[in-house]
């Protein structure tokens, strides 16, 4: 197992990417702050298993899941921000660069990009003493062009860069904090199924879209020791669609 | 020894040092079984210790077409087919050439493209036929921080070391297209303390520039490039393919990639 001592808190933990990847983290040994905005059930026998209601867009709800995470495993050493919204999840209108509604944009911007800048200044104040590492999750379309999902594309390429900035200013101030990002292509999940239909995905290189379990396991290369000298890189985890 | 690689033969190139050489032990402690080629099997004897069970290091001229053949002939025959392909083996100088744009020589040149590079298109062109067989496989090259930006020392280095990420995204473009169920991918070193960069230990020399560039403060060692290039070779990289990693402490999140 390979995170057995480790605390983790995952944002977006109730479904997709966040639920596989604090199945997986459980399963590999860590304690787990598994948190959504309205809460994740888990087992109420695991005592290694806290399950939050969280806004990640409210500053002070940020201290109190640190908090209740240190009540509860007494140190955090791993935070994964995979909250993450975009338009056909959050209701919104249309979301091409003509026809976006500022409060749409704005409602997008505040959960993908507000949301983690508040994680990773909390999971900072907690780790600069003994060290961490912080994973965040982007996508493949903060990388190209989105035309019709321009708000969230914007926030995923706003979360590379600002993991990028995270890991210079840890390197600066000598904390032994890692940050990394991923960038998942088409990912079998709430957010990306409604968006798609069935059939072979031919854009792909392999052919298909991907399982939450797998970037999970990519999350958690990034959060283990085995990734000790990675740092402030992007992994795309897609399937090769970042080739074409 | 049984783990995540049990039951998988890989071929690891540069196997007698370096990352390589940590990369041929990870492998064979986590179950694979390994054979390491090198130019330098002086100590083979050694190396088959420190491995134990069934691996061995094996003379192997990564530029040499014919000698990939026999490699890959002799996974097959002694283990069974070939699942695995690392390929660590490169050069960053030629003794004391220059490779400075204004007097870079045709022999450096070559000499860089040919062990970092053509030795990469020999080697998957050797592999895939072996991996399509064994009914999958994964390819792991090394490439350089120098193949993401540019360094006048190290011209020719750089030049073939940014060609291996290229055509590591095209093999595996073609895999996909293919339907072979064959990943590609890179691992990006930055400053790790390898004989190649003149074991300088984890901390450098004293005011070593690279240390400063480091958001992590240090050297890398060459095992924990090792523990990147395993992640990118197991079945838990599935839907990783095409992907230059780097491994370097944070100095690519100051680099335009």
């Amino acid at each position: 197992m390979r995170l057995t001592g480790k605390t983790a808190i995952i944002t977006g933990a109730a479904s997709g990417i966040g639920a596989a990847t604090a199945a997986l983290f459980r399963r590999e040994g860590a304690r787990v702050v598994a948190t959504d905005i309205r809460g994740v059930p888990g087992d109420a026998a695991d005592d290694g298993w806290l399950g939050l209601a969280h806004d990640v867009r409210a500053e002070d709800q940020w201290q109190s899941v640190f908090d209740q995470a240190i009540r509860h495993f007494g140190r955090v050493d791993i935070l994964v921000n995979s909250a993450g919204i975009n338009g056909a999840s959050a209701g919104t209108g249309r979301q091409d660069p003509e026809h976006l509604a500022l409060d749409d944009w704005r409602a997008i911007q505040a959960v993908n990009v507000e949301g983690t800048m508040l994680g990773c200044q909390a999971a900072i104040a907690h780790m600069k003493a003994g060290g961490g590492a912080i994973v965040n999750v982007a996508s493949y379309a903060g990388t190209v062009g989105s035309p019709t999902a321009v708000a969230y594309g914007a926030t995923k390429a706003a979360l590379v860069q600002y993991t990028r900035s995270v890991t210079l200013h840890c390197g600066r101030a000598g904390y032994a904090i890692r940050c990394n990002v991923v960038n998942p292509g088409p990912i079998r999940t709430p957010l990306y199924v409604p968006l798609t239909g069935s059939g072979t995905p031919t854009h792909i290189p392999m052919q298909r879209i991907g399982e939450p379990q797998e970037v999970a396991a990519a999350i958690l290369f990034l959060a283990s020791d085995a990734a000790s000298y990675v740092n402030g890189t992007a992994l795309p985890v897609d399937g090769g669609l970042s080739t074409t | 020894m049984t783990g995540p690689f049990t039951g998988k033969v890989a071929i690891v190139t540069g196997a007698a040092s370096g990352i390589g050489r940590a990369t041929a032990l990870l492998l064979a402690q986590a179950g694979a079984r390994v054979i390491g080629g090198d130019l330098d099997t002086k100590a083979a004897n050694e190396w088959h210790a420190t491995l134990g069970g069934e691996g061995l290091l094996r003379r192997l001229d990564v530029t040499d077409k014919d000698q990939w053949t026999d490699a890959v002939a002799q996974a097959q025959s002694r283990f069974g087919g070939l699942h695995i392909l690392i390929h660590c083996a490169g050069a960053v100088r030629l003794s004391k050439h220059p490779q400075e744009p204004d007097v870079v020589s045709e022999i450096v040149w070559r000499h860089m493209h040919a062990v970092n590079l053509d030795s990469l298109m020999m080697g998957v062109r050797a592999v895939i036929p072996a991996m399509r067989e064994a009914g999958g496989g994964a390819i792991v090259a090394v490439s350089s921080l120098a193949g993401l930006r540019g360094r006048a020392g190290s011209s020719a280095y750089a030049s073939a070391k940014a060609a291996v990420l290229q055509y590591v995204k095209t093999v595996a473009k073609h895999a996909g297209e293919q339907g072979w169920p064959i990943r590609c991918n890179a691992v990006v070193p930055g400053p790790i303390n390898t004989p190649m960069m003149g074991s300088p230990g984890l901390a450098g020399a004293p005011n070593d520039p690279w240390v400063g560039e480091v958001p992590l403060r240090r050297y890398g060692s060459p095992e924990e490039v090792a523990a990147a290039i395993a992640f990118l070779a197991s079945d838990e990289a599935s839907y990783i393919t095409g992907v230059g990693l780097p491994v370097d402490g944070g100095v690519s999140a100051a680099v335009v990639t």
